[in-house]
């Protein structure tokens, strides 16, 4: 027998039975979409409840990017919801007052944005172009255009240096990489150098350092910031395209080499630290530098995942551990274990030796998702895409558990994957068994690239700083302040970049990936969902809270999209109605937790207030109208 | 028969005695905020996760060698149909309510306890309450040989007696009438029709009401109260150009764009009632509370009078060869 709720199984076929396909293949009159709560459903809700604080009309919209920059202060980056998902303003909201303090017109831009800085005195945004990319940057006080520059080539890539206060455009050849300073005032050249590189798109990006900058792509370099000049060269560690991001620990920088050679040397000198052993995997793919430890991941000689723990005061390679599963999160040392996270579970292992003493298995999805673990008291958090689970990290006991339901299929990462079936095709290659006879196909695979780079992101992903920046303390910085060399806030900020920039190189791995396999109708909606959850739920963490949207389905006349918080110390969670459930609004959610409350897209809970938009072509319907949406300050309750 | 209520009177009193005494219970509080109960001696929370139940909406407790399974309901407050589900969990032991069931406020909260028994076992009863925490509500049930009853009956009451939320104490049971049990699906067929067709529904199914977001072509949207989360949806499609082949994509499509993980894993041709008819089933997983689930879904498509009939249903993929049979039987009835 089993047990269940009456309505479980019909909660989680909410996503179904709401849209019908029909519109496209007989009928091209022009359907008006409502969503499915009756109004009276949704006032009675809305009345159980504080009001919203304000609602801003933005028309049928999607958000690209919401960041709470100050206690009072949202930037909103959104796309119109019509065929292509053409870009509607740039606005920062003075959430106080609920009002607009400026808007950037973004209609002559045709890619989408990504924010790379949001300082006091300066935001900057990589645009994507048809054959290249730009850097825009708007004065924050104005919301008008400073500065746009722009470089040709499908892989060029930004790298703001505000501590510099430069961005460095990375323009790999096929035989050199051009790399160029642009000034973060003026927008204008500061320096430029080429160096012969081979393959350079594949090798590690350049690494911030001081107001310097490493470079890999001719052997090891610092280079100055202000004038492009070499600080030293280290042509005998040489990088290739299977050498991992480097990592800056301390005084260190630790790098695995072509060929596998783990090396550690002296940011300073670039004189060698430590004399290391080879390590033992056949690919390197993540270096992770733990207190006396250093742990590097990758792919063993049988061709699965594995990790390699390495004593560098000893020179030695303490241990190699095999697991079936692929770790994607970040690690985490806690009394005489090491603990990691994969897609779908918790894996201890013992420092001194690598034996696998703890596993507890969180979720059924096995989706890869960036996994963040957090020690909180005694207990090991895995937070992934639709699930929280605490664990007594010495018995791996339960705490508590939450999972979260999309509010759409395309609102979560195997839905996304399931909407092309070239897409579930290739995934699907790429998570066969595990060996060495399907190592060339994880390593060219979408799988194994997003795996390597969510562990990657787990080295930036650096809650309590993500936690200062829900309450609202980025803005405070500026490029002088950066310049002045704040150190914490210097590498408060490198963490916040290190996450933008992978997330934004794994947008543009999606495109590549979605373009390869020919489904154009997709791209734009893949492109930006996939983004979105990466970046909204990076961003959904503070120091003691997680948040996601959930659907709360009662049934298909009683549905609501929540924001859904879970106190990780407690393992309490509460869950605030927002809107009831339409379309596909409601991924980013943006929480106050000093004042409890929530920002978010939607229709919102105020039927008084709809109305239809225009008519447009929406998939499957030849024309549709529907509802507007608005930018929402909503009270939300907090288990605290 | 009155036994059900005579208990509530007796173990009230023990309650009362319990909590007089110098310990207490051991209190158990839902990590979640949900509710809390009061555990007798010898009862223990069971690790959560650990057991065939691995969900977080379940709880189970040790009450000495047995269980008594929490099963907490998101959205549902009405304690009649959460003991009728509760019921409904052993059909396949063919229970039935042992007489009345008690109708009560425990701790201020709209309540229901009875006692089903099995003509397949008569030494065996289960224990079943609900009790609605608006929104949401709880149903509870445990398994016990009437030889353990002694043993174990009135732990079990006093253990629901003392359901409550956070910042609320025991207090009286109270307000307590005998009342009919829930009535159990409907097993027999229904006749269901709108303005252009007519269809007989199969056993357990019920008519709902048309969300307002359907499209004007679904003329039924029904629940099988039967088999738990299936739901369908009778959509009529006329019109100049419309062929068999149109309307059977456009059924297709309307379970795999809103659920593209759904693959088509059964196909074939039939004749339902004399005419013909495209059946397919489908199948795949559903993201649902942090997890998936495996689904089904059955798209039949007929030739009406006026027009073509597509008769979809959906529910979990355990129930694939009930949905296909009664999607099949029902488009058979199309008139």
């Amino acid at each position: 027998m089993s047990v269940s709720s009456p309505h479980a199984p019909d909660r989680l076929l909410a996503a179904a039975l709401t849209v019908f396909g029909l519109a496209s293949v007989a009928h091209a009159e022009t359907r008006e979409l409502y969503p499915n709560t009756p109004d009276e459903t949704i006032v009675r809700r809305a009345g159980g409840q504080a009001k919203a604080l304000w609602a801003i009309p933005v028309g049928p919209a999607l958000v690209e990017d919401m960041q709470r920059l100050a206690p009072d202060r949202l930037l909103v980056l959104l796309r119109k919801d019509f065929p292509r998902l053409p870009n509607l303003d740039a606005m920062l909201v003075d959430t106080a007052k609920g009002t607009v303090v400026w808007r950037f017109a973004r209609d002559t831009f045709e890619g989408e944005f990504d924010t790379l800085l949001a300082l006091q005195d300066l935001f900057l945004f990589r645009v994507n172009e048809k054959t290249g990319a730009s850097l825009l940057s708007i004065d924050p006080r104005t919301g008008t255009q400073k500065w746009a520059v722009s470089r040709a080539g499908e892989r060029v890539t930004f790298i703001p240096h505000p501590a510099a206060g430069i961005a460095i455009a990375v323009n790999p050849g096929s035989a050199s990489v051009e790399l160029s300073a642009i000034d973060l005032d003026t927008g204008k050249p500061a320096w430029s150098r080429v160096v012969g590189a081979t393959d350079a798109a594949r090798l590690p990006l350049p690494l911030p350092i001081g107001e310097d900058i490493f470079t890999f792509f001719a052997g090891l370099e610092r280079v100055s910031g202000r004038d492009g000049k070499v600080l030293f060269h280290r042509p005998e560690i040489p990088f290739g395209p299977d050498s991992p991001p480097p990592q800056i620990e301390g005084t260190t920088l630790w790098a695995v080499a072509s060929g596998g050679r783990l090396t550690a040397v002296a940011t300073a000198t670039g004189e060698p630290v430590h004399t290391l052993p080879p390590i033992a995997l056949r690919v390197c793919t993540n270096i992770f530098p733990l207190g006396p430890r250093v742990y590097v991941r990758g792919l063993s000689e049988a061709g699965l995942p594995a990790i390699a723990a390495v004593d560098p005061a000893a020179g030695r390679t303490l241990w190699t551990h095999e697991s079936p599963d692929v770790s994607v999160s970040n690690l985490i040392e806690y009394q005489d274990l090491l603990f990691g996270g994969t897609p779908s579970s918790i894996v201890g292992v013992r420092i001194a030796d690598g034996k696998p003493t703890f596993s507890v298995r969180v979720t059924t999805t096995g989706r890869t998702f960036p996994v963040r673990l957090r020690l909180v008291g005694d207990r090991i958090v895995w937070i992934g895409e639709l699930m929280v689970a605490g664990y007594d990290a010495a018995t791996g006991r339960l705490a508590f558990k939450h999972g979260m339901t999309p509010g759409a299929e395309e609102l979560h990462l195997n839905g996304l994957d399931a909407a092309g079936p070239s897409l579930t095709h290739t995934l699907g290659e790429a998570r066969g068994v595990p060996g060495a006879s399907n190592e060339a196909g994880r390593r060219t695979s979408l799988a194994f690239a997003e795996s390597m780079r969510f562990q990657n992101l787990s080295n930036s992903y650096h809650s309590q700083y993500l936690g200062q920046i829900s309450r609202g303390d980025s803005i405070g910085a500026s490029v002088s302040s950066l310049k002045a060399g704040f150190a914490r806030q210097e590498a408060a900020f490198q963490e916040v970049m290190g996450v933008s920039m992978l997330i934004t190189n794994l947008a543009m791995l999606y495109r590549q990936m979605v373009f390869a396999r020919s489904i154009e109708t997709f791209v734009e909606r893949q492109i930006l969902f996939r983004r979105s959850i990466l970046a909204s739920y990076s961003r959904a963490e503070a120091a003691e809270f997680v948040h996601r949207p959930h659907l709360a389905f009662k049934d298909a006349t009683d549905e609501f999209l929540a924001l859904s918080v879970v106190n990780l110390r407690t393992g309490k969670r509460a869950d605030t109605p927002v809107s009831p459930r339409y379309l596909s609004y409601g991924l980013w959610q943006v929480v106050d937790f000093d004042n409890d409350v929530g920002y978010h897209c939607h229709v919102g809970l105020d039927p008084s207030r709809y109305t239809l938009s225009e008519a447009r072509i929406y998939y499957p319907y030849t024309k549709a109208k529907t509802v507007n949406t608005f930018l929402i300050a909503q009270p939300i309750k907090v288990p605290r | 028969m009155r036994r059900s209520a005579m208990f509530w009177i007796s173990s009230g009193l023990m309650v009362v005695a319990v909590g007089l005494a110098a310990d207490g219970p051991a209190v158990f509080e839902d990590p979640q905020g949900r509710f809390i109960i009061d555990l007798p001696e010898g009862w223990a929370v069971k690790p959560p996760g650990e057991g065939v139940l691995k969900n977080d909406l379940i709880t189970e407790f040790d009450t000495g060698g047995k269980t008594l399974t929490l099963a907490f309901n998101p959205g549902v407050a009405d304690p009649d149909r959460l003991i009728r589900h509760c019921a409904n969990q052993f059909k396949f032991l063919q229970v039935e309510f042992d007489g009345p069931v008690s109708k009560m406020a425990v701790n201020g909260h709209d309540s229901r306890w009875g006692v089903l028994k099995t003509p397949l076992d008569p030494g065996m009863v289960v224990f079943c309450g609900s009790l609605a925490f608006e929104p949401d509500g709880i149903y509870v049930f445990s398994v016990v040989r009437v030889d353990d009853l002694p043993a174990h009956r009135d732990k079990i009451e006093s253990a629901f007696r003392s359901l409550r939320l956070q910042g609320e104490s025991v207090g009286e049971t109270s307000e307590i009438t005998e009342v009919a049990p829930p009535p159990a699906p409907r097993a027999t067929t229904a006749e269901w029709t709108c303005d252009a067709i007519s269809m007989t529904l199969a056993a357990g199914w019920i008519d709902k009401p048309i969300p307002r977001g359907f499209e004007k072509e679904v003329k039924g949207w029904f629940a099988n109260e039967a088999l738990d989360g299936v739901t369908g949806f009778v959509v009529h499609y006329k019109g100049l150009g419309m062929t068999m082949g149109k309307a059977f994509d456009a059924g297709m499509k309307s379970l795999t764009i809103p659920t593209p993980s759904l693959q088509p894993v059964e196909a074939e041709e039939a004749v339902l009632g004399g005419n013909k008819a495209n059946v397919a089933v489908l199948r795949g997983p559903v993201a649902g509370a942090g997890g998936e689930v495996q689904v089904a879904g059955v798209v039949v498509t007929i030739k009406a009078r006026k027009g073509f009939v597509n008769v979809i249903v959906m529910g979990p993929a355990g129930y694939q060869a009930d949905l296909k049979a009664q999607a099949k039987e029902m488009a058979g009835t199309i008139r």
